[in-house]
């Protein structure tokens, strides 16, 4: 069995899209709103592109898994995603709660996904701890 | 959950990736199964035991 199933390719090419979509979306905002100074409406709009290919990210994943036939393969994805959920959740409640009485400095909200791709690789290490296989999904 | 999965493989001179193929899963899975990092759902299970021409019995034990 190949590991690259039509599954993980169809995985590829929408990450592909979403990051390409987010990035546009960064740059977009930056331009509209800091350079060119559109009315708020139309900044609110132009600001929720990259936010929205973040939840693109996150149906692409869960996709993924729900499509991958390999049960063994399946359950590493979902055990790789429940760590890295637990981990940004876990560092994001204890720097929230640090920093409501001002001990750390503020974070904005969407670093949260930055913490949940480290938590992929925490996952992914810890797949191969216990179970020997990364746990990259055929 | 033991099971009899390279016993039977390697009475069959097949790899782990032969098996793999026939059971349509990842070499992965097959290594997981044999050293009991993972215990397949029933319907793997019944799957490898038709592979083998086995019952689920004859390949997976009671601890």
């Amino acid at each position: 069995m190949s590991r690259f199933t039509p599954v993980r390719r169809q995985y590829l090419v929408r990450t592909l899209v979403v990051t390409a979509i987010y990035a546009a979306g960064i740059f977009a905002a930056w331009y509209l709103i800091v350079k060119v100074g559109v009315s708020r409406p139309i900044a609110f709009g132009v600001a929720l592109i990259p936010g929205l290919a973040m939840v693109g990210m996150f149906y692409n994943t869960l996709s993924m898994i729900t499509a991958t036939q390999d049960e063994f393969m399946r359950m590493l994805a979902v055990r790789q995603q429940l760590i890295a959920a637990g981990f940004a959740l876990a560092v994001a409640s204890v720097w929230g709660c640090l920093e409501m009485f001002d001990l750390v400095e503020h974070v904005e909200a969407f670093y949260i996904v930055v913490l949940w791709a480290i938590g992929l690789f925490v996952g992914q290490f810890s797949n191969r701890i216990t179970h020997g296989v990364w746990g990259e999904c055929p | 959950m033991k099971n009899r999965l390279r016993v039977l493989r390697a009475e069959r001179e097949w790899s782990q990736q032969q098996l793999a193929d026939r059971l349509e899963v990842s070499r992965q899975s097959v290594n997981a199964i044999e050293t009991g990092k993972y215990d397949p759902s029933l319907p793997l299970a019944f799957r490898i035991a038709d592979v083998f021409g086995l019952t689920i019995e004859q390949i997976f034990l009671r601890d």
